[in-house]
């Protein structure tokens, strides 16, 4: 066993540049670059935990304001409901007044062609009793209605003079104003006479007294004296007449309310 | 029958030029050529060093030779390895490199030589008083050889330099004593188990590497860490 004391010494310098030449070579730059690497790999951990609890909070975020609009939604859908159905209702308000508006125009409208109806059917009525009367009496008493109507204004005039007519033989109002005698067919000459005849046991002479003929009236005959009236004519009958045909047109028709 | 040449007995013995006191011998030569791959080596691979996750090949293997010598020493002084990685890294990479260039045909281990492993020994030996007083002071550490009492300086000083006669010596013994091993087994054997013996000898040359680093750690850390002085770890 033998040590070359040069060698010996020229390792012991061979080593030491050796450790030196890899201290700056090898170990500085290798252990650079994995402190680099691991402060990287760490700084890019904290980095994707920064972006993963900023992801956390937008989706944190993002669901509060999904939810927020969701609540909004309902709410604006709860609100459009309710005034969809108020709206619904003030339109069914609405239209069931329309409804009976139109209801009551239509009863009105029914009730005036319900009135007019009966009205023409009065005087047709009326016409045609006062035709069918008159035919009847010319038929079998061989005289003309117009007579017997005249007549019964006659035994009316009787009648009521001896009770209340004789006031009229005092009433010097009636100088003015007159007797107006109102009739459906034109009285015939004899007819007036007859009427005047009677009249003139009630009146001053120099009453004025005037026929007049009237369509409107149905078969009939009046007196218009100082506010009252005389009078004989169908349309009473026709009156029951046309009672009892509203009564059995009611019947008939049990909706449509009296005009 | 010439089994042995004579640098497989002792590469200090081939001196190839000589000027005066000045001799050139295999054992510098090949402990250059052992130099040279590994500064070589480190340049070539570290100057194109690169931070990023993806690193080549050589970087990785030298990041994790370097991370496993750092590993290491920090298993043993528990501390930062930044001061101690120059010194025993270098121990390791150049120890373990000469013998595992044994499988080149012709080359003989810088190792195989008294006088290299004297020389690192004798590193080690001068490194640990230098670590022990840079870390503790120069009074603390000349304390501790006077622990527990005076009288144990002398074997404190015994101690020290029979570790380092230890260090160097059984080095050397196994890497010589595996290159004789295999001439021999080389002559009076076939050529397979020759071939065993010579895979066994890589393993012996990088556990031998091993050993010869920790233990220069272990004796470090021991002058460094008082309390840790005497734990028996080279055993």
């Amino acid at each position: 066993m033998h040590i070359d004391w040069f060698v010996f010494f020229a390792q012991i310098v061979n080593f030491l540049i050796l450790a030196y030449v890899l201290k700056r070579l090898l170990y500085g730059r290798i252990v650079k670059a994995m402190d680099d690497r691991q402060a990287r790999i760490t700084s890019q951990i904290e980095e994707a935990q920064q972006m993963k609890d900023k992801a956390r909070e937008s989706a944190e975020a993002f669901e509060e304001k999904n939810r927020s609009l969701n609540e909004m939604a309902q709410d604006v859908l709860n609100k459009a409901r309710d005034e969809a159905g108020k709206t619904r209702q003030d339109l069914i308000e609405k239209a069931r007044e329309e409804v009976d508006l139109i209801q009551q125009r239509w009863y009105d409208t029914l009730g005036r062609e319900k009135t007019s109806f009966l009205e023409n059917l009065r005087k047709r009525s009326g016409t045609y009793v006062f035709e069918t009367i008159s035919r009847i009496l010319f038929d079998l008493a061989d005289q003309e209605l117009e007579q017997s109507i005249v007549n019964k204004f006659v035994r009316l005039i009787r009648e009521a003079g001896k009770e209340s007519l004789d006031l009229l033989s005092h009433d010097r109002a009636l100088q003015n104003t007159g007797i107006v005698i109102k009739s459906s067919f034109e009285i015939s000459a004899s007819q007036r006479s007859m009427i005047l005849d009677e009249l003139k046991h009630y009146t001053v002479a120099d009453v004025e007294i005037n026929f007049e003929t009237s369509p409107a009236m149905v078969a009939g005959i009046e007196m218009l004296v100082s506010g009252h009236k005389y009078s004989w004519s169908i349309k009473d009958y026709i009156a029951s007449l046309e009672e009892r045909f509203a009564q059995l047109l009611k019947e008939e028709i049990p909706s449509i309310p009296d005009a | 029958m010439e089994i042995l040449l004579l640098n497989q007995i002792s590469p200090d013995q081939v001196v190839l030029l000589q000027w005066g006191f000045l001799r050139i011998t295999a054992t510098l030569l090949y402990t250059w050529f052992v130099m040279g791959i590994l500064i070589l080596g480190s340049w070539l691979i570290t100057r194109k060093m690169s931070s990023d996750v993806h690193a080549s090949r050589w970087q990785n293997l030298l990041e994790e030779v370097v991370s496993t010598i750092r590993n290491q020493i920090q298993e043993i002084i528990h501390d930062d390895p930044g001061d101690y990685l120059s010194f025993i890294g270098t121990l390791f990479l150049f120890i373990g490199l000469s013998n595992l260039l044994l499988i080149v045909p012709g080359y003989v281990s810088p190792t195989a030589s008294l006088t290299t492993t004297s020389a690192l020994a004798i590193c080690v030996f001068i490194a640990v008083p230098l670590y022990g007083i840079t870390k503790q002071g120069i009074v603390h550490y000349l304390k501790e050889y006077f622990q527990p009492t005076f009288i144990f300086f002398p074997f404190h000083i015994m101690g020290e330099i029979t570790r380092t006669l230890a260090l160097a010596v059984r080095l050397f013994g196994n890497m010589m004593s595996h290159d004789k091993v295999i001439a021999i087994l080389l002559a009076v054997t076939p050529l397979f188990f020759p071939i065993i013996m010579h895979a066994l000898g890589l393993l012996i040359g990088l556990v031998q590497a091993y050993i010869f680093a920790i233990l220069a750690m272990v004796y470090i850390a021991s002058a460094t860490q008082a309390h840790e002085k005497k734990d028996g770890k080279e055993n």
